[in-house]
């Protein structure tokens, strides 16, 4: 029987005192905080596409975990990011992300 | 659409910046919340400064609900002055359950709209029939679980799960409200985010929001009533003015 794929969500975020080449090791931390190595396996968060210009980031996460993630970010000591808005698509994502301008 | 409120932040930490932050969290209202340590050391300046907040707060279009919190263990004598003396010029009224006196008493009088649980009190059967009784709400933090050691902030989470389970328990869901209680503006978070919190205690997503929108809401709306006159007494609603007092 073939492993089901895992179905994701996009998360649309704006860092904050965050350097952008170590926000994805942060946001690993962050989960690894809150729900351990199990919680990290729900979430599997990774940084698809970045713009430290403006400073927006999108998150790919797993769907089952997405709310894993957003309680992590929430109960993080400092805020790292803050979420803009949850696609289902990355297309979708890249659409609302360059229409930001901050 | 949603009206986010985020019910308990200090009014030490409400500076314009805090409440451009808020707006920018999506937040529609806050409530700005006055200790009792404050308001006894400096009546009419705190006085002052939660009228400032407010106009500053709307000038931001927030909603801001003024609120005095007893944060301190007080007797009971010294509890029923407050109210006496502040309930009338403030919209909320909410005491912290520091001890099971004044947990009690929170409970029972109903000048009190809410009870704010810290990791650690408890609620007895009969406080929550009072709390059903009259409406009261009851509220728990955030802050518990963003600052302090590991295990105390692993033991703020149980102890939520556990009073999330009570309350959906005695089918008082509708009476929970999730506040930041924020320190400073560092932990100030989305009203979405403290709804994913609250959703991996139990909660559906939906009662999640719920408790940081629409409980809140009815709670601002009832306790604006009540001082307004509109409702006088607890299940007595003024619906309109008769002329000349005639039957």
């Amino acid at each position: 029987m073939a492993v089901e794929r895992p179905t994701y969500r996009y998360a649309i975020v704006h860092f904050l005192d965050v350097d952008a080449s170590i926000l994805e090791d942060k946001l690993v931390a962050a989960v690894m905080e809150f729900g351990g190595v199990k919680g990290l396996s729900e979430v599997e968060p990774s940084v698809v596409y970045i713009d430290p210009k403006k400073r927006i980031a999108i998150i790919r996460v797993k769907r089952e975990g997405l709310h894993l993630f957003r309680a992590a970010l929430a109960v993080y000591e400092e805020p790292l990011v803050r979420v803009i808005k949850i696609t289902g698509t990355l297309r979708k994502a890249q659409a609302i992300s360059s229409s930001f301008s901050f | 659409m949603r009206r986010f409120f985020d019910l308990l932040i200090p009014i030490e930490v409400l500076s314009p910046q805090t409440l451009q932050t808020i707006r920018e969290l999506n937040f529609s209202g806050v409530g700005a919340s006055l200790g009792v340590r404050l308001l006894s050391t400096n009546l009419v300046g705190s006085l002052e400064i939660l009228k400032k907040v407010k106009s500053v707060g709307e000038a931001e279009g927030l909603d801001v609900v003024t609120r005095i919190m007893v944060d301190e263990v007080l007797s009971e004598g010294a509890l029923k002055a407050l109210l006496r003396k502040f309930r009338k010029m403030v919209e909320v009224f909410s005491v912290h359950a520091l001890d099971r006196r004044l947990t009690a008493l929170a409970c029972r009088d109903s000048r009190v709209d809410v009870v704010t649980l810290l990791p650690g009190s408890r609620l007895f059967k009969g406080d929550l029939v009072y709390i059903s009784e009259y409406g009261k709400r009851v509220e728990l933090l955030m802050a518990p679980v963003q600052v302090g050691s590991l295990l105390s902030r692993a033991k703020a989470l149980a102890y939520y799960s556990k009073t999330v389970e009570l309350l959906q328990r005695k089918g008082l869901t509708g009476s929970l409200i999730f506040s930041s209680g924020a320190a400073s503006s560092k932990m100030l978070r989305d009203p979405r985010s403290m709804a994913s919190l609250l959703s991996l205690m139990g909660l559906t997503y939906g009662a999640a929001l719920d408790t940081v929108s629409k409980n809140v809401v009815r709670l601002v709306a009832e306790c604006r009533d009540r001082l307004s006159g509109v409702v006088p007494v607890r299940g007595v609603r003024i619906v309109e003015r008769g002329g000349d007092g005639g039957c």
